[in-house]
């Protein structure tokens, strides 16, 4: 019986705390709820009146009020703000975009990032990266450029965007010493980010197709082709003798691009001593850059085992001339399979 | 002839419904359009915006195409499904890389489209040519 009353008053104990520390724990949540909401008020009034200055030749000061000022200091209200600015920023351009990059700086918000740029947190030092870079501060470019040959992958990422966003081609130099590999996705991004900049004749791409950092070599040469730099043809053509396939494989897409009337037959020599995935690119290549005198050779091509490669070199001679494929069907395994389907599907592309 | 649509001070004033879930962005398209002279409801998010299109039959649409509950584009479709609110022109807010969302928005129905990051300036200019057009 006194266990049955224990176990009772024990049962009534821990449900009293329980719901005491649920009580508490919304307390806490409700106040820093409503201190938050309180301080990012005081952050969109703020960043409001900054979008919403007149705009004037020279820059004006943001009106701040007393209480506005005296809460920089608070960690909480500075992040809330930074926040926001960085928010505003992305979604705003124009003079509202120039007058919340002048708020940033009037209030020495990029101190705060430096700041965290020294951070050993790299997700703490890629954010203030993003920060400096979102808000166009040029100031601190070393700092910045120090970042972009960081060990870890997502600093490293983030430093080489924000050099190319705020200084476009000249930001490029960082290739000049990266160490580690510039993974095909980092690439895309910096070819996006460049592509909102207006082509100048950047130098440098001669030193990194030479780089010993293999994706350096294959970023160049998608900034060749990008950018049609034809007087670079003959150090493409060299890069198709280079020991590794996939700058062999970028050379190929990349005369593709900048050919000249010699670039068929260099193609060709090397359509030998290729791998299956290289040739099946410089056949690719050809439907651009062949002539009717590649016709003949590229039917000797024929003579292997590879369905998807014959039906390419099948393709690529229709491209060249649709006469070409009279010569296809006049050969004798045109009337054996696969020939026969893929002579079929290719004059049914014709139509 | 030709016919002109003059932006002057001096257009009708619309009442426009702004669907954005960034409050910040929402606050400031507002007080923009407002300091133009018209009248704005605001919806924080799509089910929201859809609510307030039943309930006041705005003039114009402004929807931001990345929304909780209900997306810009559900908007867009049931703008021009539903017979009383077909003629309601709307501008979809895209981000940068929205392009093809953009498109299949125009397909649905949508009237203009503004990439952001946009200046609000350019925002009252392209609600100006719709209060114009709406006035005519």
């Amino acid at each position: 019986m006194i266990f049955f009353e224990v176990a009772i008053l024990f049962f009534i104990c821990v449900t009293f705390l329980m719901i005491l520390w649920m009580f508490i724990n919304l307390t806490i949540k409700k106040v820093r709820d409503g201190r938050y909401k309180k301080l990012k008020n005081m952050a969109d009034i703020l960043i409001r009146n900054a979008i919403f200055l007149e705009q004037t030749e020279e820059i004006k000061l943001i009106p701040i009020t007393a209480r506005t000022a005296k809460m920089l200091s608070n960690d909480n209200f500075r992040s809330i703000l930074t926040q926001e600015l960085l928010s505003a920023k992305k979604n705003i351009s124009g003079t509202a975009a120039v007058n919340l990059e002048n708020l940033y700086n009037q209030l020495n918000l990029d101190k705060y990032a430096v700041k965290r740029l020294r951070s050993r947190r790299w997700h703490i030092k890629a954010k203030a990266i993003q920060e400096l870079g979102i808000m166009g501060q040029k100031t601190h470019l070393n700092k910045i450029y120090r970042s972009t040959n960081n060990k870890n992958d997502l600093v490293r990422m983030e430093a080489q965007t924000t050099i190319v966003k705020l200084y476009g081609f000249e930001g490029l130099r960082f290739l000049d010493v990266v160490s580690y590999q510039i993974s095909e996705w980092q690439q895309i991004k910096l070819l996006q980010e460049l592509s909102r900049l207006a082509p100048d004749n950047f130098s440098g791409i001669e030193k990194w197709l030479n780089s010993t950092n293999m994706s350096v070599i294959v970023f160049a040469l998608k900034l060749v082709r990008n950018y049609h730099r034809f007087e670079l043809y003959d150090r493409i053509t060299e890069l198709l003798n280079h020991p590794n396939e996939v700058i062999r494989l970028e050379a190929i897409y990349t005369l593709e691009k900048i050919y000249t009337n010699e670039t068929s037959k260099v193609l060709i020599d090397k359509y030998p001593l290729e791998t299956l995935k290289n040739q099946k690119a410089i056949v690719k290549a050809l439907q651009d850059v062949g002539y009717d005198d590649d016709i003949p050779v590229l039917i000797q091509f024929l003579g292997q085992d590879e369905n998807e490669l014959k039906r390419l070199i099948v393709r690529t001679i229709a491209n060249i001339n649709p006469e070409g494929l009279t010569e296809v069907e006049n050969l004798p395994q045109s009337n054996q399979y696969p020939l026969d389907q893929i002579i079929k599907q290719i004059k049914g592309e014709l139509i | 002839m030709f016919s002109f649509i003059v932006l002057d001070d001096n257009y009708l004033t619309m009442k426009i419904l702004i669907a954005e879930d960034d409050e910040l962005m929402l606050k400031t398209l507002e007080l923009r359009l407002k300091k133009d002279g018209h009248e704005i409801i605001s919806a924080s998010d799509g089910r929201d915006a859809l609510s307030k299109i039943e309930q006041h039959t705005p003039d114009l649409v402004i929807s931001d195409i990345m929304m909780p509950y209900v997306s810009g584009l559900e908007i867009v479709a049931y703008l021009t499904e539903n017979r009383q609110s077909k003629k309601i022109p709307i501008i979809v807010l895209s981000g940068m890389g929205q392009e093809d969302i953009v498109l299949e928005a125009f397909q649905l129905g949508a009237d203009d489209f503004i990439t952001k990051p946009f200046s609000p300036s350019e925002l009252s200019v392209r609600v100006k040519r719709f209060a114009a057009i709406n006035s005519r």
